[in-house]
């Protein structure tokens, strides 16, 4: 009895399924390097999963865009892929130098270890062979992490593109005040995988909220109280507008002008809402807008 | 994944290949028609055991050209002989990981075939390339001594 596996293979046009098949055929013999006729069914799998990565196939869904390939032929959206794929790897490089050239003065070592590992993705990355894979170690938590369905360069290069905003974002506040804040929130940032901007971005949104300096990011008592009074009486959907409300506000005043900056922020405020929610419940917002000592 | 994999096409030029091995039979030692599909069942059925995925038209034409001349071959045995070897082929492929060419492997067989093993299949399989994956897993020369 066939599988729904094969049987939803088995709808795919004839002709492109000798066309897929020929492609993995010859990547195989490239991946053996003419000396085996057959390999591993995970090497296979690895394979067809670079194949579709490079096609734009959803590998999982089993079906894509076949018209398209049908009307280019698979051979030549092979080849659209892979210069498209090298355009994003030049494209990566580019955001990483850029990123190199301007970390922040506050140190992590997850950080550093992911940076420096990042800089061996570019020549360790297999873009003809295994273009789906993501040859490096990435151990810094990001306060947005990267969709997981992101694979290859395209997970790499979102990945610095997020990066490269929150230390963007990290530079326009006081270095100082930055790492009293972080050493609140954690004793050991510099050791521990905890992300540096999502700190700073709680704070300076309560402040915010609170009609307050989001620069002086310290959150005293009599903030907090006063974030309580405003967000508390609110049903969840006002929650979360105000929420929006403020990381606009806040975009403002850091005189952020990208979209795609103001949307990260604006993202940030949504995600707090759950713990926002928590602890406003639980009447102590010390665990979410943190003040310190300088 | 799977109903990726499953994208093989459904008939993969089995006619030709066993027109090739008939083919092949004729300078080698013979096949029937029914020996040559016989054996390419047999391949298909070692590829699903070991869990490989195979490209070409495989590897019986190359192992019918190394082992023609053994003297260890019975002719009469010749197409049950090359199943066996077939099997071994794909298991060891996996057993080395890959490390072997298709041709090395063969070449090894067909030295081990006619050296220690003595021409048995069961004597290959079980020590003679074992020994020879385990000195390949630990590093050490993998090929005969006496050779280099």
């Amino acid at each position: 009895m066939r599988t729904e596996l094969e049987r939803r293979a088995g709808a795919m046009p004839e002709g492109l399924r000798r066309e897929l098949w020929a492609l993995l055929a010859r990547q195989a013999a490239r991946y053996t390097r003419g000396r085996s006729s057959s390999v591993s069914e995970g090497a296979a799998r690895e394979l067809m999963e670079s194949i579709c990565f490079t096609l734009g196939l959803d590998p999982n869904a089993g079906s894509g865009d076949w018209a398209r390939l049908e009307r280019l032929g698979v051979e030549e959206a092979f080849r659209l892929g892979q210069a498209a794929l090298a355009e994003e790897m030049e494209r990566g490089r580019a955001l990483y130098r850029a990123l190199r050239e301007n970390m922040p003065r506050l140190r992590s070592r997850s950080l550093e270890d992911t940076v420096g590992s990042i800089g061996t993705f570019w020549r360790r990355y297999d873009r003809e062979l295994l273009a789906h894979q993501i040859p490096c170690d990435i151990d810094y938590q990001l306060s947005l992490p990267v969709p997981e369905h992101r694979l290859g360069v395209l997970y790499v290069n979102e990945y610095l593109r997020r990066l490269w905003m929150e230390q963007d974002l990290l530079r326009r506040f006081d270095w100082g005040r930055t790492a009293a804040l972080l050493t609140r929130c954690c004793g050991d940032y510099t050791g521990l995988l905890v992300n540096l901007w999502e700190p700073v971005a709680v704070n300076a949104l309560g402040l915010v909220l609170a009609g307050r300096d989001p620069f002086a990011l310290w959150v005293d008592e009599e903030v907090r109280a006063e974030l309580a009074r405003l967000l508390l009486p609110l049903k969840r959907a006002e929650r979360l507008e105000t929420l929006e409300r403020g990381a606009c506000c806040l975009a403002d005043a850091l005189a952020l002008e990208q979209p795609a900056q103001r949307r990260y922020l604006t993202e940030e405020a949504r995600a707090l809402l759950p713990r926002l929610t928590a602890a406003l419940e639980h009447g102590d917002l010390s665990g979410v807008f943190f003040d310190f000592t300088c | 994944m799977d109903e990726l994999l499953a994208l093989r096409p459904l008939e993969n030029g089995r006619e030709r290949t066993v027109a090739r091995l008939l083919e092949r039979g004729s300078v080698t030692l013979p096949l029937t028609a029914e020996e040559a599909a016989g054996l390419l069942e047999r391949r298909d059925q070692a590829l699903r055991d070991t869990r490989r995925v195979e490209f070409g038209p495989g590897v019986l034409e190359k192992l019918m050209t190394a082992f023609r001349d053994s003297p260890y071959l019975d002719p009469a045995c010749w197409a049950e002989t090359l199943a066996g070897l077939q099997d071994l082929f794909y298991e060891y492929k996996n057993q080395c990981m890959d490390a072997l060419s298709d041709d090395e492997l063969i070449a090894a067989m067909r030295r081990l075939y006619d050296g220690e093993a003595g021409g048995s299949l069961d004597y290959l399989g079980g020590t003679a390339l074992e020994e020879l994956c385990r000195r390949l897993r630990s590093g050490e020369s993998w090929e005969d001594e006496d050779e280099n």
